[in-house]
């Protein structure tokens, strides 16, 4: 059982990059396994299945692959390019082989495609509805071309969209093998057993929760336009083996963007309910039946176009699992960990000749049953670091301080996990900074009576004077700047203080 | 007399070779003090070479049993090792941590010093700072220290004058264990050096005097090098446990004119994967041991939890799952009749007729059924199956687990294995060899002699070989010089060490290759340094992801060099036996049912013997399954080959 579907696109190129997932369809668009790399995806890559396959209606044939990373087609934000490559045999579609990764620009005003400021989609770079890439199996030139031109550096953007086509190519080729040696009937046994398999795990998992209503609400530090709060409102309701999750109450969208697309706010609903139930669960359309999502149109989790989104994934999708964390700790105070940062921290630096992208780790919040970690990646992200060696050789930046600051635990019967400092000289003539943060304000806080945690701060060292610097910001570099980051910490668990 | 021995979990295995013949023993292993085993072994022998593969190092890092070390880094760099590289190990599992690193904190220690990426000093190293270094780790109380400062391999002297200041402890600096760059992956693999350098020194010290003189010492390499050479860089011995297999693998591959194998070893607690490609083995640089990168060349082994002893189970889901969890040698499967409560794999294979209840190592470990029926009839009734069912389930299941690993194994280099012939050893590994290469499209199967100490086999003929290597990080063009001057380098640390293991540098074989990638790629790939490396590099990339883009600049990340000396190799002198009969029949359940199989006695079978499955070839350290249908043959050295599908 399962042997079909537990196959899955697999290319080294993918895995090195890690800011990257796959996933295999049936040809209902109902997704059959995804590899785990990134929380953000999870929801995100079965909607973006589900417009293609609306969109082309009958238009795909054989060598076909859609890109598209409109976020209001099932993108999340424009970095996130998806490809899909539906899988043929004898003239039908049998399923997609589909694959999402993070680009590093894709155009707009600032390099790194992720402006502070940004108001419409527009700003944020090129945006692609469902479009074919390769019509039967030849690249197309004038999308490429579109690409190339839109983006700051083409050669790279057809590098890694070569190695997404070929991903899906290795995908589709295993699930094609397996579709023959086992034969149709057997197949959709397989495919139907394995969905059935992993509903039935979520369900008997949800019915440990105790029933009832669980509600509540976190804010965002600001859109990046104004620094006014922006409201985050849930209703967590647990009945017998299904959740409904509701998020009347949230903030309309916002003029800057942290606005958060569906598929954003989707994929961390399915995140921290995967946590909180069975984690090793096969993921996939099964996982997603028990779990029921309404966001009211218009809301800074269902924007409408043409609202400005880059922000939403990688900060506002934070902040929907701290606010679903805090939901369920009514019901489950055992199992839910104090807040952790809460933030990604996403730091770009950019000139006309070099974009680099850095998200920059911070501390974990505490469980009931250990202490949270420091200087690592929680909840909807979990992309590696830039070596130092390797930033300094290819960027004129120098990293002076990488080091975790003692301090910025929240204490408790278990602490949370450390913050990280990192500093940076900046040594070329000019260039652009952009830094995109939260929790700079209203701490990550501990639960359970543990401490909350110290928030992060931003600022910039130039000639000596320190100038200190918001949590969305974009600003001009000078030579010899030196820009300080230093993230939340994690809350700490439990009235006490821990053994050491 | 030449003697090979391979510390395992549950045994010490001895392969004896005397005037060309070969013979094998076991002894149980002694975790406590391994070398008593050893010793045990090499009693009333005079062996006049010693070859030997020990996990050591491994348990020791394994166990948290290694030295306290101290790290030192270039200031405002001392956590580099719990940052790392700021992930996290599960996504969804709150259980799962980040390993713990194995330097402590507060014994992690900051010296002023900077080198830039082009290697320029810019901040130099004071003797201040290295007195006050010394008063803190005197006060420290610790046994070994790692050095691992910025950009070291494009300067090594600050690290250099720091080991020529701190004589007291044994040092371990980046810049020789690992001059590459990736601060985190190489302070991580010069602590481990550091980590197993005292307790490392400590056991090649008590193995020279027992056998009485140096002897060799299995590498993660796939090749020995000489003991007094391994006490120096204990980090290459790491992940040397299943090398051997690998080693005999490539050269009974040579000698059999196979140039594509999988080599496949099932033991009691876990199957490691690897492969055999174009007459080479393959090697990675992207090693971990316990989740924390090793980044010296090893062999590129994929190690799952799947052996005789893994325990059978059902998943919330009401899912049959098979391992990661073993049941070891105690109390060991059901079977054993040690007090072992949990369904395993060898359970299910006495139940299927895969074992004959005559037991292991030759009738002195007999196998009991009663206790596993009553349990296997439990769970068959949980999950609504029959009996036979049952079995059958576990089966599909623990191989399904290792097909997966074969596959990615493969994948990883762009591999198809319907290319690819299957080697089995272990102890398990020939019983379920068969049913893999069925469900991996693999059309040969083959069982080698001795395959219960095929590793230990391994060890006795694996060739001298040894690694070295330096990052550039260059542009590729107009590197001419550099890589030059480089290879060198690397050269002089060769011959230093074939001098100190008594070898000149004439009978060695020197291979240069070069790491490159695209500009802007943050990974690499290996090319051997042939005339148009450039070309080669497009070709491999296109093998290995699918595309290539030959017009872009191509960037220079590493030089390696790897030496080799080859060693004699031996094969069992077989005295042909002649005999044709089976000695018995039993009843085996296959997919289409239970079928009764002959059952031979391997050792006796008359070479170039020719039969067909149904079959059971039985000998003392392992079983070898052949399902119906299955044509098998002895060829002239012994080894048996299955022709499937």
């Amino acid at each position: 059982m399962g042997t079909v579907q537990r196959r899955t696109a697999y290319s080294p190129n993918i895995k090195e990059r890690v800011d990257a997932s796959c996933a295999v369809f049936d040809a209902q668009g109902r997704m059959l396994a995804q590899a785990e790399h990134i929380p953000v995806h999870l929801g995100s890559m079965p909607l973006a299945v589900k417009y293609t396959k609306k969109y082309f209606e009958g238009a795909l044939k054989n060598g076909d692959q859609i890109v598209v990373n409109d976020p209001y087609h099932g993108g999340s934000h424009l970095n996130d390019i998806t490809l899909i490559k539906p899988i043929f045999l004898k003239g039908k579609i049998m399923g997609y082989a589909v694959n999402k990764a993070h680009h590093s620009d894709v155009g707009g005003k600032s390099p790194g495609s992720m402006p502070s400021d940004s108001r419409y989609l527009e700003e944020e770079g090129l945006v692609l509805k469902p479009t074919k890439l390769m019509e039967s199996g030849l690249e197309s030139k004038e999308v490429l071309e579109i690409i190339e031109k839109k983006t700051r550096n083409p050669k790279e953007r057809k590098g890694d969209l070569r190695a997404q086509i070929a991903a899906n190519n290795t995908g589709a080729k295993r699930f094609l093998f397996y579709l023959q040696k086992y034969g149709l009937a057997e197949y959709n046994e397989f495919v139907e057993a394995i969905l059935n398999y992993s509903e039935i795990r979520v369900k008997s998992a949800i019915s440990i929760i105790p029933n009832g209503t669980y509600e509540a609400e976190d804010v965002m530090e600001g859109d990046g336009i104004t620094n006014d709060p922006v409201k985050i409102a849930v209703a967590v309701d647990v009945e017998d083996e299904k959740v409904k999750v509701d998020f009347t109450g949230t903030a309309r969208q916002v003029e800057g963007n942290i606005n958060s697309p569906f598929s954003v706010a989707l994929s961390s609903v399915y995140y921290v309910m995967r946590c909180v139930t069975d984690p090793f669960t096969p993921p996939n359309e099964g996982c997603l039946r028990p779990i029921e999502v309404n966001i009211p149109n218009g809301t800074l989790l269902n924007p409408e176009p043409p609202a400005a989104v880059s922000a939403g994934n990688v900060e506002t999708s934070q902040r929907i699992v701290d606010v679903l964390f805090l939901a369920l700790s009514q019901a489950l105070p055992e199992k839910i960990p104090a807040q952790s940062q809460g933030t990604m921290n996403n730091l770009l630096v950019g000139s006309s000749e070099f974009t680099y992208y850095e998200t920059i780790a911070g501390g974990e919040g505490a469980f009931s049953f250990r202490e949270g970690q420091s200087g690592i990646h929680t909840h909807m992200t979990n992309t590696a670091n830039t070596p130092i060696e390797a930033l300094e050789t290819t960027y004129p930046l120098r990293v002076e301080t990488y080091e975790l600051i003692p301090g910025t635990q929240g204490e408790g019967k278990f602490n949370g996990g450390l913050g990280v400092r990192r500093a940076m000289r900046f040594l070329g003539e000019e260039g652009t900074l952009s830094i995109i943060s939260d929790r700079r304000k209203y701490p990550p806080k501990g639960i359970m009576g543990g401490g909350d945690a110290k928030v992060g701060v931003n600022y910039l060292v130039r000639k000596g004077k320190m100038i200190a610097l918001p949590s969305k910001t974009t600003i001009p570099l000078k030579y010899g700047d030196l820009v300080v980051v230093e993230t939340p910490g994690g809350g700490g668990y439990g009235r006490g203080r821990q053994k050491t | 007399m030449q003697l090979a021995t391979d510390i395992g979990g549950t045994f010490t295995d001895f392969v004896v070779l005397s005037k060309d013949e070969l013979r094998t023993f076991k002894l149980p292993s002694t975790p406590k003090k391994p070398s008593q085993a050893v010793e045990q072994g090499l009693k009333g022998m005079k062996p006049s070479m010693l070859s030997h593969g020990t996990t050591v190092a491994t348990n020791a890092v394994l166990e948290r049993r290694g030295a306290r070390c101290a790290l030192i880094t270039t200031k405002g760099f001392k956590d580099v090792l719990l940052i790392g590289r700021q992930k996290r190990p599960s996504l969804y599992d709150f259980t799962c941590t980040r390993p713990k690193p194995y330097v402590e904190r507060d014994l992690c220690f900051e010296v002023e010093e900077r080198i830039s990426f082009t290697g320029e000093t810019l901040k130099s190293l004071e003797k201040k700072e290295l007195e006050d270094l010394e008063k803190q780790l005197h006060k420290a109380d610790i046994k070994a220290i790692a050095v691992s400062l910025l950009f070291s391999f494009l300067a090594p002297e600050h690290e250099r004058k720091i080991a020529e200041h701190l004589t007291n402890w044994p040092i371990s600096l980046s810049s020789e264990v690992l001059p590459e760059f990736r601060e985190y992956e190489r302070t991580s693999t010069t602590v481990l050096d550091a980590y197993v350098r005292p307790i490392v020194s400590k056991y090649i010290l008590e193995i020279e005097r027992i056998f009485g003189d140096r002897f060799y010492i299995m590498q993660s390499n796939g090749g020995v090098s000489t003991s007094n050479v391994a006490r120096q860089r204990p980090i290459n011995i790491l992940l040397s446990g299943p090398a051997g297999g690998i080693a005999a693998t490539h050269f009974l591959g040579e000698l059999l004119g196979l140039s594509n194998l999988i080599s496949f070893d099932m033991g009691g607690t876990s199957a490691d994967i690897s492969m055999v490609l174009d007459s080479q083995p393959q090697w990675t640089s992207e090693g971990e041991i316990a989740g924390l990168p090793v980044r010296v060349p090893m062999l590129d082994i994929n190690t799952i939890g799947a052996g005789g002893g893994s325990i059978v189970w059902l998943d919330e889901g009401g899912a049959l799952r098979v391992g990661p969890k073993s049941a070891g040698a105690d109390p060991g499967p059901i079977c054993y009749d040690k007090g072992g409560k949990l369904i395993t794999v060898t359970d299910c294979n006495l139940l299927a007729g895969y074992l004959g209840e005559r037991g292991l190592l030759d009738g002195k470990m007999p196998l009991k059924s009663e206790g596993a029926h009553k349990m296997v009839a439990e769970l068959a009734k949980k999950i609504g199956a029959s009996h036979n069912e049952t079995l059958l389930g576990v089966q599909k299941v623990v191989n399904s687990n290792m097909i997966r690993a074969i596959r990615l194994t493969l994948a990883k280099r762009g591999q198809d294995p319907r290319d690819f012939a299957l080697m089995a050893y272990g102890g398990a590994g020939p019983m379920h060899a068969c049913a893999l290469a069925f469900e991996l499209g693999i059309k040969k199967v083959l069982i080698p002699f001795l395959p219960g100490a095929f590793s230990a086999y391994g060890i006795l003929v694996s060739d001298i070989r040894s690694s070295y290597s330096k990052s550039v990080l260059s542009p590729f063009t107009g590197a001419e010089n550099k890589i030059e001057e480089c290879l060198d380098e690397l050269m002089n640390l060769a011959r230093r060490d074939l001098d100190s293991q008594g070898i000149t540098s004439d009978s060695a074989q020197f291979l240069s290759s070069l790491d490159l990638r695209y500009k802007g790629q943050s990974y690499e790939i290996n090319v051997a340094l042939v005339p148009d490396v450039k070309e080669a590099f497009h070709k491999k990339h296109q093998a290995l992801y699918g595309y290539a883009m030959p017009s872009e600049p191509l960037e220079l990340v590493n030089v390696r060099l790897f030496s080799m000396v080859k060693r004699k190799k031996i094969l069992p002198k077989l005295k042909d036996k002649k005999s044709t009969e089976a000695k018995s029949t039993r009843k085996i359940l296959f997919e289409d049912g239970l079928r009764t199989a002959k059952v031979f006695e391997r050792d006796k079978l008359t070479l170039n013997f020719q039969g067909h499955g149904p079959a059971v070839l039985e000998e003392n350290t392992a079983t070898t399954v052949i399902p119906p249908d299955i044509s098998f043959k002895v060829d002239e050295f012994g080894v048996i080959h299955m022709e499937v599908g």
